[in-house]
């Protein structure tokens, strides 16, 4: 096997102790090591570094991570500009679909034919265990002709024939399915009826033929699954249903070729090889530590200055005035559901500043899946970057890709049609991330960490009700409209007085009920 | 310019391609030894070649169980597991036929009318070699710019001296790292936390670094 591929990062590529160098004797080369001490977050690092610096030809630092502001250099006369990270910086079209590994996820990855997407997914099948041959094997090719049966298997046809009852028919599974790491090239050719049922299997974690089951997600392990496309606006030869892009957690770009690592690229076709046949044994995880590495990744506390900023952000999405008369229905979902257009809403809304309103940006808000995702990407990455608890840059840093595709931009905001601004209208990860970065300057702005009349009324009704004084339910009652009333003094109303108004009555609701209940008991 | 990090006894290549020698006959899984090495931070490709050089130099330790493990040691050592070291220098001092001096100065890569000197020299001076004058004094480069493989994202920008012999602190872009290095091998860890004490050592040896380059030379002043 050639040396090149076999090397992996020797030194930690992060903060660890170093110890000094333990000696040995040549006796000591010839006892079986004890099974690997490598930490699992600084295994997943040697991965990723070996996939950038020996797999994936990838120079892209994408997903940036700066102790202070990183040095800009604008280039051109047309407003670009490169940044230069102060900390260790990612490329995201490895990293994205690494973490997707790590937590068993749903990764969609996207771009030009040619540009490594499958080579990446079948790089997550071989980590998993699998031999690289049989992850070839096992990717789905998305067809037009792609049938149900092509893909989970077909009943036996001895079964079909001498069978009386549904059950009795055995179903011969395609082996595939068992695979902890499942990849699904150029989903968007799969025909209507069988991403249906593939969307059984991605969401439910089964697949159903004949009334037969069976668990597509190997024995108490985890497993995760890659899916191509050409193109993530609706083309290809199927439109994708809207459920099944729903599912997939993150979406990332594939990167292009740079021209100045074409030497790299000539050695190997040269040498005829592949990177997914070179991977090295020891950056292979097992079922046991799959399931190790996520447990881990679960455990990654976020701390409250965290939470509040990423509530905050949440926030801004879900209202927009005139949605709905009753209050609870200005949202989004209503008009949409209703079948109107909610930048047509948005623009409807005159006395609105669009500019401050981030919520008008989108015509959509944040599901409660895509919220989920979030919380692990971000705990996923802060592992991965050997942090003890989710930091506000980690979370900036996933955000684009995990609410790339579900929250939608506003085409109709002034945004997407002014100046250099319109590059956002294609570029939806700096659009992304540059909304989170406005919504954490407003934070700033408005103070939230050192004041928060809401936050601190929903703390003190955390601490629970259980011997509350009827009149300290009324003071609080009092409280919490004396509170409604002063978000009413505001003119323009955001999302974030949205939430509120809502927490608030349901504050309300629960300590009326309470004195009611009080007062019933005498 | 960026650079790679360079053994510059290594540079050019010691020793012919050889594949991984066989000493089942000594007793011995040569292939558990080279997962061995790249476990403990050397080459196992050097390893297999130094391993081969050495054996083509005294056949009969394929057979010889402590002769195999003298070379496999020394091997080691060479390939750049820093921890052999100890044990491979203890091994040259005890190199009871001709054919085993032959053999271990092989393995090292260098002629046998050095080995004396070598290992004299050696035990003073874990940075010396014969080809260590034509280099100007520099040994080996550790770093490298991360997105071409190296370890570091930014320039050094301080070394202090640590108490083991051949180790230092390296500042870099607000990490500190470890360097523990010899001759044939060095190795980079990252500190969690700043030095506590700073040494000092009088012997000739060096980190030379610079605001262009991510790369750290270890470089000795001769002072014999």
């Amino acid at each position: 096997m050639p040396d090149r591929w076999n090397r992996v990062s020797a030194s930690p590529t992060n903060p660890g102790s170093g110890h000094g160098v333990e000696s040995l004797t040549a006796e000591d080369l010839f006892r079986p090591a004890a099974r690997s001490t490598v930490p699992l977050d600084e295994k997943l690092r040697q991965v990723y570094y070996w996939i950038v610096n020996r797999a994936v030809i990838s120079p892209y630092y994408d997903m940036e991570f700066s102790h202070g502001e990183p040095l800009s250099i604008g280039l051109g006369d047309a407003g670009a500009a490169v940044s230069l990270p102060t900390q260790a910086s990612f490329s995201s079209n490895v990293l994205v679909p690494l973490l997707t590994f790590a937590v068993g996820g749903k990764c969609l990855l996207i771009g030009g034919p040619g540009r490594g997407k499958t080579t990446v997914a079948v790089l997550m099948g071989v980590l998993a265990g699998t031999a690289s041959d049989d992850v070839r094997r096992s990717v789905q090719q998305g067809q037009p002709q792609l049938t149900v049966s092509d893909l989970v298997g077909i009943p036996l046809p001895r079964d079909l024939v001498a069978a009386e009852r549904l059950t009795d028919i055995r179903i011969a599974w395609r082996d595939w399915l068992g695979l902890p790491v499942k990849i699904i090239d150029e989903y968007n050719r799969i025909p209507t009826k069988t991403q249906s049922a593939l969307l059984t299997m991605v969401a439910e974690g089964y697949v159903e033929s004949h009334d037969q089951m069976r668990r597509t997600a190997p024995d108490g392990g985890v497993e995760s699954w890659f899916f191509t496309a050409n193109d993530d606006a609706g083309g290809g030869t199927f439109p994708v249903i809207q459920a099944l892009r729903d599912r997939m957690d993150v979406t990332v770009q594939a990167a292009g070729f740079n021209s100045r690592f074409f030497d790299e690229l000539i050695t190997r076709v040269e040498a005829g090889e592949k990177p997914e046949e070179h991977v090295p044994a020891e950056l292979t995880f097992d079922s046991a530590e799959q399931t190790e590495m996520r447990a881990q990744i679960r455990a990654v506390p976020i701390p409250d200055a965290v939470r509040e900023r990423l509530r905050f952000f949440l926030s801004h999405f879900e209202f927009v005035q005139h949605g709905g008369r009753r209050f609870e229905y200005r949202t989004k979902d209503v008009v949409t559901t209703a079948g109107g257009r909610v930048g047509e809403v948005i623009e409807a809304n005159s006395g609105a500043d669009l500019e401050i309103d981030l919520g008008a940006q989108t015509r959509n808000g944040v599901s409660v899946r895509a919220l989920q995702t979030l919380i692990i990407y971000a705990k996923a990455i802060a592992w991965f970057r050997g942090a003890d608890a989710v930091e506000i840059d980690d979370v900036a840093a996933v955000l684009p890709f995990v609410l790339r595709g579900k929250l939608l931009p506003n085409a109709t905001h002034p945004r997407f049609d002014v100046g250099a601004e319109r590059e956002l209208s294609t570029d939806t990860v700096s659009w992304l991330a540059d909304l989170f970065t406005q919504s954490c300057r407003q934070y700033d702005a408005l103070g939230r960490d050192a004041d928060d009349a809401v936050a601190a009324l929903l703390s003190e009704f955390d601490r629970g009700l259980d011997g509350l004084p009827a009149l300290e339910a009324s003071r609080r009652i009092t409280a919490v409209e004396a509170q409604l009333r002063r978000i009413a003094t505001v003119g323009k109303l955001y999302g974030r007085d949205f939430d509120d108004v809502i927490a608030l009555k349901y504050l309300h609701q629960r300590y009326t009920a309470y004195v009611r209940w009080q007062e019933l008991r005498g | 310019m960026n650079r790679i990090p360079v053994q510059l006894a290594n540079a050019p290549a010691p020793f012919p391609p050889a594949d991984l020698p066989d000493l089942s006959a000594a007793g011995l899984d040569t292939a558990l030894a080279s997962t061995s090495v790249r476990a403990a931070h050397g080459t196992p490709l050097l390893f297999a070649r130094a391993l081969a050089a050495g054996l083509a130099q005294d056949p009969a330790a394929a057979t010889d169980r402590d002769r195999a493990l003298d070379l496999v040691s020394v091997a080691a050592w060479r390939s750049g597991a820093l921890g052999l070291r100890v044990d491979a220098l203890d091994r040259l001092e005890h190199l009871d036929t001709p054919e085993q001096r032959l053999a271990a100065a092989a393995t090292l890569g260098l002629g046998v009318d050095v080995l004396d000197e070598f290992r004299r020299r050696q035990r003073k001076d874990r940075f010396w070699w014969p080809g260590r004058a034509d280099q100007r004094g520099y040994v080996l480069a550790v770093g490298g710019f991360r997105g071409i493989g190296g370890a570091w994202i930014r320039p050094p920008e301080r070394v202090d001296t640590l108490a083991d012999a051949g180790a230092f602190a390296i500042l870099v872009a607000g990490s500190w790292w470890r360097l523990d290095s010899d001759v044939w091998g060095a190795r980079l860890s990252v500190l969690s936390e700043a030095p506590s004490e700073v040494h000092t050592r009088d012997d000739g040896v060096s980190i030379v670094i610079g605001p262009d380059t991510h790369l750290a030379w270890v470089h000795v002043r001769e002072q014999e």
